[in-house]
């Protein structure tokens, strides 16, 4: 009878897919790289530092520099009185179709690289007591793509070409406070100020007629947004962290201007359009564990929660299809602390280990990246030098897409 | 010679400043020019015209359509002017910001509200009918322009399509446009009141808002449909994919999926196709035009082949009349013949079958510019107003002739037939 029951389920469940077909979904499937997504991963809660990339980017429980008032602001207080950190990254990110960029117009045999440097992240903390405080800068999200070219030349002379260009960065400057509250527990909580832009240019020629397009749309972002956390000492040995990042709305101004010249300049025809548009941005929690198991090893384990079922992007006043699901990132790494003495002087060789799991959002395909990553530094005096790699591989998009990063950081501490 | 260039420069911005649009004035103004002659000038000046300048043997006049109709009257041959003076172009560009992404042109969310809002603000008048579902779920929208509107009587059906091709912008608001202008002039213009009272104007503006929405957010120049071809191509052309004479041979569509004229697998293999056959066998329609960008053309079928159809003393009388309608509005010189001769040959085109399945009077128009060195498929968003204005003695010609000579079939007042099948929007 429960067999019956449910294959009635089951055919009831078929015949409602054929009655109520699912909303408009493309017959592009893009994928990961929509226009606004950022490179890498979607899942960004704030911009990561060595140390913690090293560990499988596991932040939630464990600190190592000021930059933890980014995830959780109450392990500021595990920090020493002053410290102040710079950070360097260099980014790779394999993508197939985004833009016009295997979706019909322009083709390519494999993925399309891109490789990024940049100077991400920057920030002093202050710990005084039962309190702690940091003001930190970082890029959060780069929006650059591979740049895309094409062109028809014979004998010499050039009769078609199309040319792709996109940039971006989303920028994030955090104020965080934390406060011992007891022998066992702090809090933190940080706001965050987000500034950022995205520019994209197409322009395709037929120098021979003299005849041009020009396509340039442009977006100035602006975020706020909360961040917090706890931090529960539960034994010597054992920490346990819940962390917060609030929803938001991200303001965009964009901005298009699409450009047709013909006949050296004889037909000008522009058109022009701005809007102010919004992001909703989904909220991100978090839980993370840490333990010292061995004297000189700390593993840890984050799992978060990102919102993307509620995540809404307007583009010049209309809803844009992204069929979004909630999707749990989950990372795991492990430190040892190991020192010698060199000239008398003790340097401590940091070494870590992590792994992390990590959906993307999309329902349509479904895609993951499994990153392993590993890191290590050298600690001397007051200064650390540390670097951390992420090597990232996708699975479900049938594109075999990687991500790879390498972060250096320089910090201080007094 | 810097004389010469200093007089050119403040023609130029004499012209550019008197055409700014005035928020009074929505009429399109066109710059155009005569024969500089002491008698003429005499007579323009009697009939009041606003004479801009005098420069190497040419009166430039600024005219509405009022003063061009007055031109034509006259018997004053006039050269249009207008493109030669690209500040206008720009100052207009500037007033699309209050558009969406494309400016004044419609997006496909932007015409689902504004056929709705028509539903709504003529109740009697219009309804919004939902023909299926593109390949990306969008709707396929028909807008129904006839007295007693719900009801399907027994009067004339004329039919009116655009956007076959993505890129080609023009041809959504040429329709719609059309519609709008029925609604807005029913109550005050005795004509059109006649018109609407004797005929069910069917408008699908958008056969292909997959493609359309591709040339909006992606790129300009997307033509097909937005079909996956699993082979790393997108996209069929729609207007090579409808069943008469389908993949007749490959120089009339493609049966390569990379192809700009690709025909798909089968005829009718796309959604939107399949939508418009559905409707269209439904209906008893006794006049179509399809409308395309760009070239200033009209023709009448076959595409296929350069053989001459049946009817072809009809059909080409009514592009020749369609033709005159439209140049005396503004001059503007629209050619006229049949579609494979015209142009290029084409099989599986919205035309070719309509016509070959009902014998009707069927037009591919090919709206402006004339050229890719006009602007190709881009018009400026102060043009749509001028094509439209150009393209409306045309239309009501069409449908006024499908009216005059029709039979009454005796079929009565029924409750419309799609409205039946529950394809109405509510």
């Amino acid at each position: 009878m429960a067999g019956r029951f449910g294959i009635l389920i089951v055919l009831l469940f078929g015949l409602s897919c054929v009655l109520f077909p699912p909303p408009a979904w493309p017959q592009l499937a893009i994928g990961q790289y929509e226009e606004e997504a950022p490179l890498g991963t979607w899942n960004i809660f704030e911009t990561a530092t060595a140390a913690s990339l090293g560990r499988g980017g596991t932040c939630f429980s464990l600190a190592s520099d000021c930059s933890a008032a980014l995830t959780n602001p109450a392990l500021l207080l595990l920090l020493p009185k002053w410290t102040a950190m710079v950070n360097g990254s260099l980014t790779y990110a394999s993508l197939f179709k985004y833009s016009l960029v295997n979706t019909g117009v322009l083709g390519s045999d494999g993925n399309l690289a891109l490789t990024l440097y940049s100077l991400d992240f920057s920030g002093l903390s202050l710990h005084l007591g039962k309190w702690a405080f940091a003001i930190t800068i970082g890029a959060r999200e780069l929006y650059n793509r591979p740049p895309a070219q094409s062109e028809y030349s014979y004998g010499g002379i050039t009769y078609y070409s199309i040319d792709l260009t996109q940039k971006g960065m989303l920028r994030t400057l955090n104020l965080s406070a934390a406060r011992r509250i007891n022998d066992w527990l702090s809090a933190g909580l940080g706001i965050n100020l987000s500034a950022g832009d995205l520019k994209r240019e197409m322009i395709e020629e037929w120098p021979t007629s003299g005849i041009s397009i020009t396509d340039r749309k442009t977006g100035d972002i602006r975020e706020f947004y909360l961040n917090g956390g706890l931090l529960a000492n539960l034994a010597d040995r054992v920490r346990i962290a819940a962390v917060f990042r609030t929803p938001s709305s991200r303001k965009l101004k964009n901005s298009s201007l699409l450009e047709y010249s013909a006949g050296a300049g004889k037909t000008e025809i522009a058109i022009e359009a701005s809007a102010e548009d919004n992001v909703k941005q989904p909220l991100i929690l978090g839980l993370g564990a840490s333990a010292r198991i061995l004297p000189h090893l700390d593993v840890a384990l984050d799992i978060s929660y990102y919102g993307w079922s509620h995540y809404a992007f307007n583009y010049f006043g209309e809803a844009q299809q992204r069929n979004f699901r909630d999707v749990m990132k989950a990372a795991t790494g492990m430190e040892w602390l190991s020192s010698f003495k060199l000239f008398g002087q003790r340097i401590d060789i940091p070494i870590r280990l992590g792994l992390a799991y990590d959906p993307q959002p999309m329902k349509e395909p479904r895609s993951s990246y499994l990153a392993f990553t590993f890191g290590g530094g050298l600690s001397w005096q007051n200064l650390h030098l540390d670097f951390g790699v992420l090597i990232g591989r996708e699975s479900g998009s049938g594109n075999d897409l990687a991500t790879r990063k390498l972060l250096v950081s320089l910090a201080f501490e007094l | 010679m810097m004389i010469k260039r200093i007089a050119a420069l403040a023609l130029c911005f004499l012209v550019s400043s008197a055409i700014l649009p005035s928020p009074q004035s929505e009429a399109r103004r066109e710059i155009v020019s005569v024969p500089s002659a002491p008698t003429l000038e005499a007579k323009l000046r009697a009939m009041n015209l606003d004479l801009l300048a005098q420069w190497e043997g040419k009166i430039y006049i600024l005219a509405g359509p009022e003063d061009l109709r007055a031109l034509a009257l006259a018997n004053i041959r006039f050269s249009l002017e207008t493109a030669n003076f690209p500040p206008f172009i720009r100052t207009n560009a500037a007033a699309a910001k209050r558009g969406g992404i494309n400016g004044a042109y419609h997006t496909y969310k932007e015409l689902e509200a504004d056929m709705l809002a028509l539903q709504q603000k003529y109740p009697g008048l219009a309804k919004v009918f939902d023909l299926g579902r593109s390949l990306e779920k969008r709707h396929l929208y028909a807008l129904k322009v006839s007295a007693n509107v719900f009801f399907e009587e027994d009067e004339t059906q004329v039919l009116l399509l655009g956007c076959h091709h993505a890129r080609e912008w023009i041809s959504v608001e040429v329709p719609f446009l059309f519609g709008k202008y029925l609604l807005e002039h029913y109550a005050s213009d005795p004509r059109i009141k006649n018109l609407v009272d004797q005929s069910e104007v069917w408008i699908i503006p958008m056969v292909n808002p997959d493609g359309l929405e591709y040339t909006l957010h992606v790129y300009r120049y997307w033509r097909k449909n937005r079909r996956d071809n699993k082979d790393g191509s997108y996209g069929v052309d729609i207007n090579r994919n409808y069943g008469y004479k389908w993949g007749l041979d490959n120089a009339g569509s493609s049966p390569y999926p990379a192809s700009e004229i690709y025909r798909g697998p089968e005829a009718f293999s796309e959604p939107e196709t399949k939508a418009i056959r559905d409707f269209f066998l439904k209906k008893n329609f006794r006049a179509m035009i399809s409308y395309h960008s760009f070239s200033q053309t009209i023709m009448y079928p076959w595409g296929y082949t350069t053989q001459a159809p049946d009817q072809e003393v009809l059909l080409k009388d009514i592009a020749a009349r369609m033709s005159a309608l439209i140049q005396e509005v503004n001059g503007r010189i629209y050619s006229y013949g049949r579609a494979g001769q015209t142009l290029y040959l084409t099989n599986g085109d919205t035309i070719d079958w309509v016509f070959g399945t009902s014998s009707i009077p069927a037009y591919t128009i090919e709206l402006p510019p004339v050229d890719e060195m006009s602007g190709g498929f881009f018009n400026s968003e102060a043009d749509i107003a001028g094509i439209f204005e150009e393209n409306l003695p045309a239309m009501l010609y069409l449908v006024e002739r499908s009216t005059q000579d029709y039979q009454p079939r005796g079929t009565g007042i029924r409750l419309d037939k799609l409205i039946d099948k529950s394809w109405l929007i509510r």
